[in-house]
């Protein structure tokens, strides 16, 4: 009886929503015409950044449907008294409401299937998306919008002051939530808000599914829509009210305000709650043909690998039987590796010139990304060497709590540098340049900057640099690199220092840098310092591969074939290095500078051979974010410049292995016991060819599979 | 049996007393009417019976069952009629029975109701097309739905005019026919004396009277009151003769209006004599007017008041 009067209602409901023009314009006509405008308006870009505008439209209409359309009926029919008439019958309170949202959902899911097929059809969109799990988050959504409607539904006393309400719930959301104005615009305050805002939760999770970032990146928001969900409705039955004079008890509105107040801290919980759940257990066992662990000269045969809590349990010869209840990924045609390092990237961009993220992204989103990215190339540690600071270190808690699809990551704050020094001229944009770059002249004021930066970051950079060619700029003052580098070692961090020219490697390597950044690309390092670096055991990150993006660029190569490229960086990116109108005038003007760049690359590859040849600690880094130069793909690239160099593979790898490792001070680079499980497995022999790194077939990070080839194909 | 049984009830709605211990009982298979005027505490009583109050103090038992202990088996046994039955502008007449039927465990076909209740013809147009009769005719018919032993209509026949309402007034006595217990309020009279077995007369939220309506009357020592008009001016000694007769008011300045009234204790007794000295003085009767005490005399007699 009871499941026949909800069937019932429900319909009925279904029914008069459909016989009341008011009623369809708003539920129906409305967000389809919006998708319209919509798809006009923003109807350019690549596949996934359409999707993306679908997502958002979908997200909207939902929002619109449930805070509006769940209140209005239950508040007319209160007004109106007809709800007595219910109160008279034996159905239960909850059945009533669940009834209007059952029929609601259904009206919803119409509005979103037209708004979905619509603007398929107008943006020439192919069905490259999961509808099945679009589904599950966009009911969840609706579900959670439903109940948020309903609470206004089951208090308000009449139509005129539940529609101010739901104002006061929608607008914060659709302005907040990255629905209509782009993260970027908005405050970092504001930002948090809409952390507690399920529009936020919504839109993150089906983005995450229309881009196929996969079903991980959705189930976090679906949990927390079901809870914004299961709360809502909970807290609409407590405070429902028949009739618009009747009066609450204290108590209940006390039972409310905590329910309320668990809806908005839920996030938070969720977030600690799942970090707990993900975090790996058992035993995986893994059987690899052959294993290079990072550090050896050889590689392995026939190897057993035990991995438990994420990190490397035991390593033992031949393919021993693995205990019960393991995990066992079968790598016997394979060969294991260390997962890779990148030491010199930076996440805010993407190796294009325009905007830092795609259309229908966030920033954030974007990063989140473009560490994905490199997971894909087999990348498991990275370090941002410059980045918007508070949007990085709110990727990297959240990638160490367990919650991202991200490598490793080690976070410098920003870079220090002479007032207008580099990197300020690519600034020049931002709102706040001190989020990106500290502009000191003082040695004071520079170690005031630093202690207050030691609180969060993992290390310093600092530019110590004139610029070559047309592009020049002031040098920090010696002193001011001086201070910078002792309070950096007397708080325990490691400082690291960009140079263009032999004679800043001199100064920094003097000072006593622990490491440098790009090396000189104009002239050679003196062997004095070399030798100097080699005994302070400095570490030298070359970053071949920004000066061979810059020289491809300008040569017009292509670089659409190099391996992970088209996997991985979006095809609006690509175009717009092959389209914009500046970057044909660049090549215009610099197809005479062309030999210069060839030039500065033999240089810099001259000073590696030499550190190589002295024994230095070589890493790969990749300056990653800048032009040709992609998150991800570029570390094959270095590794490949590298070998070219003159480094065997075995050398090349460990740049990028066990020296990363230690240079970015993680537990990891290795395959050894007591190491952290980030594993790669490759088809072929890496140590003999580099380039059989493209033929990826799994990584693994602490102990979880995060890409597979297989899974990919599924 | 006792249908319902109502002990010292009281409901406060914050300074204002609206029911101020009122007590009564229905016995199964009547129909029992609440009359008097707006204000007077009717509706509140109903609405604690049907379960929409809580009363502040008193007892309820409704075939022996507290309401609000055992609401949802109180809510199988009664059919409600609100005052007012508002529904969804845009249901269907049809919808609406099959709806409010598909809430209880024991339901009367949707058929049947729209024919019991004379809606065939309306069972396919959307509640804000009905006229206010047919609203009130699937009012009832809604609180028919659950085939109840108990029917509480508030105020079933407000604002409706003459003929809806005698068509309500003979689907409310086909009620009782089919054996059905009776709770209805109303401010009509005639309503109150036409349908109901028993009546308690409300005012200021206590009862003051409780009977059947004839008794209620008898008890109350009313006179009758005769209205004759003749064509002929006959003085008013001549009517203060006739037996029974207890005051007479003949106005005797107008000789155009030849209209005598008569109040009596016995109009058996006083008409045809009424009749006869007519006849002796050879006036013809041009027109004759009997009214018996109405229960609003009652109520004017009880309380001082007319009755609005």
């Amino acid at each position: 009886m009871l499941i026949a009067a909800l069937w019932r209602n429900t319909l009925v409901n279904v029914r008069i929503t459909f016989r009341d023009r008011q009623a369809l314009f708003w539920s129906v006509a409305f967000p389809l015409g919006f998708a319209f405008l919509f798809a006009a308006i923003f109807g350019k870009g690549a596949v996934q950044e359409r999707w993306s505008i679908v997502a958002q439209m979908v997200a909207i209409a939902i929002a619109a449907n449930g805070i509006f359309n769940a209140a209005t009926p239950l508040v007319s029919m209160r007004e109106l008294k007809i709800l007595r008439r219910y109160k008279v019958t034996p159905i239960p309170l909850t059945l009533l409401l669940l009834s209007f949202v059952l029929s609601q959902l259904l009206v919803t899911i119409l509005t979103i299937a037209l708004v979905i097929a619509t603007m398929a059809a107008i943006l020439k969109l192919p069905l490259t998306v999961n509808l099945a799990q679009l589904a599950v988050v966009a009911v969840s959504g609706i579900f959670a919008m439903q109940s948020l409607g309903l609470i206004i539904g089951s208090t308000a006393s009449s139509t005129r002051s539940a529609v101010p309400i739901a104002e006061l719930l929608f607008m914060p959301m659709i302005l907040l939530s990255g629905a209509t104005i782009p993260e970027y615009f908005i405050p970092a305050s504001l930002q948090k808000v809409g952390e507690f805002l399920p529009l936020t939760h919504l839109i993150r999770g089906l983005k995450a599914i229309v881009v196929g970032k996969g079903w991980d990146a959705a189930v976090l928001p679906t949990i927390a829509l079901l809870a914004t969900a299961a709360f809502g409705f909970w807290f609409a039955v407590a405070l429902f009210r028949w009739e618009p004079e009747e009066k609450l008890p204290t108590q209940v509105k006390l039972k409310a305000a905590f329910a309320l107040m668990l809806v908005l801290a839920f996030p938070k919980i969720s977030d600690a709650t799942l970090s707990f759940l993900l975090k790996p257990r058992g035993t995986t066992v893994i059987y690899a043909g052959k294993l290079w662990d990072g550090k050896s000269d050889f590689v392995r045969e026939q190897v057993t690998v035990f991995v438990r809590n994420g990190q490397i349990a035991q390593i033992r010869n031949g393919f021993v039987k693995a205990p019960k209840f393991a995990r066992i990924i079968e790598a016997k045609q394979l060969t294991v590796l260390p997962g890779l390092g990148d030491a010199h990237v930076h996440i805010g961009s993407d190796g294009s010139f325009g905007l830092n993220f795609q259309v229908g992204e966030s920033e954030q989103e974007a990063m989140e990304r473009r560490l994905r990215g490199y997971l894909r190339c087999g990348v498991t540690m990275v370090k941002s060497c410059g980045d918007n600071i508070d949007q990085i270190l709110r990727v990297r808690d959240r990638e160490r709590q367990g919650l991202l699809t991200s490598p490793r990551l080690v976070i410098v704050g920003p870079t220090f540098t002479a007032p207008k020094g580099h990197p300020t001229e690519l600034f020049f944009w931002a709102k706040d340049i001190s989020q990106y770059v500290r502009q000191v002249d003082k040695p004071d004021e520079a170690v005031a900057q630093l202690e207050d930066l030691a609180k969060s970051v993992d290390g310093i950079k600092a530019v110590y640099g004139k610029g070559f060619g047309w592009l020049t700029y002031p040098r920090m003052k010696r002193e001011v690199l001086a201070a910078l580098i002792e309070k950096a070692h007397s708080l325990g961090l490691k400082i690291t220092i960009h140079t263009d020219s032999a004679e800043d490697v001199q100064t920094a390597v003097e000072l006593g840098a622990d490491g440098i950044e790009h090396g000189s690309f104009v002239d050679p390092i003196d062997e004095a310092t070399l030798n100097l670096m080699a005994q302070r055991k400095t570490v030298f990150v070359p970053t071949l591969s920004v000066v061979e993006g810059m020289r491809k660029l300008i040569a017009g190569e292509n670089f659409d074939n190099e391996p992970f490229v088209r996997e991985v960086v979006p095809e609006s990116v690509r175009k717009s290095l092959d389209e914009a109108f500046w970057v044909a005038m660049m090549r215009q003007r610099a197809k005479r500078e062309l030999w210069l760049w060839e030039e500065r690359l033999k240089v810099n590859m001259e000073n590696v051979r030499r550190a190589h040849q002295i024994g230095m600690l070589i890493v790969c880094g990749t300056d990653s974010g800048n032009m040709v130069t992609f998150h991800g793909p570029s570390v094959l690239r270095e590794l490949k410049l590298l070998v070219k160099v003159g480094l065997n593979p075995v050398d090349a790898l460990k740049a990028a292995t066990s020296n990363c490792a230690q240079w970015l001070g993680l537990n990891a680079g290795e395959i050894a016991e007591g190491k952290l499980a980030d594993m790669i497995a490759v088809e072929g022999d890496p140590t003999k060819d580099i380039e059989a790194l493209a033929k990826l077939r799994w990584v693994m990070k602490g102990g979880q599979i995060l890409w597979s080839e297989k899974a990919t194909k599924e | 049996m006792v249908a319902v049984k109502v002990e010292g009830l009281v409901k406060r709605y914050g300074q204002v007393v609206a029911v101020k211990g009122v007590s009564f009982e229905i016995a199964e298979g009547e129909i029992f009417g609440l009359l008097g005027p707006n204000g007077a505490g009717k509706t509140t009583t109903v609405e604690c019976i049907e379960g929409l109050r809580v009363p502040d103090s008193g007892t309820i038992q409704v075939f022996g069952l507290n309401p609000f202990a055992n609401s949802n088996s109180v809510k199988e046994l009664i059919g409600v009629q609100i005052q007012v039955t508002a529904l969804p502008a845009k249901i269907r007449v049809k919808e609406a029975l099959d709806l409010f039927g598909s809430f209880y465990r024991r339901c009367r076909s949707t058929d049947e109701l729209l024919k019991w209740s004379g809606l065939e013809e309306m069972a396919n147009r959307l509640y804000d097309t009905l006229s206010g009769g047919q609203k009130q005719r699937l009012a009832l018919a809604l609180a028919l739905v659950n085939d109840p032993k108990l029917v509480i209509l508030d105020e079933p026949t407000s604002g409706l005019d003459a003929h809806s309402r005698r068509q309500l007034h003979e689907l409310i006595l086909k009620l009782k026919s089919e054996g059905k217990t009776v709770l209805l309020t109303t401010h009509y009279i005639e309503e109150a004396e036409r349908l109901c077995d028993r009546v308690a007369i409300m005012d200021e939220g206590k009862i003051i009277a409780l009977d059947t309506p004839q008794n209620l009357i008898a008890q109350s020592g009313e006179l009758s009151r005769v209205e004759v008009t003749t064509d002929k001016f006959l003085p008013s000694e001549l009517f203060a003769q006739l037996p029974a007769v207890a005051m007479v008011d003949c106005p005797s300045d107008d000789r155009d209006r030849k209209t005598a009234y008569l109040w009596t204790s016995d109009l058996s007794k006083t008409v045809p004599e009424l009749l006869e000295l007519l006849k002796s003085h050879q006036a013809t009767l041009q027109n004759l007017f009997v009214a018996r005490p109405t229960l609003e005399d009652v109520f004017i007699r009880l309380t001082g008041r007319k009755f609005d």
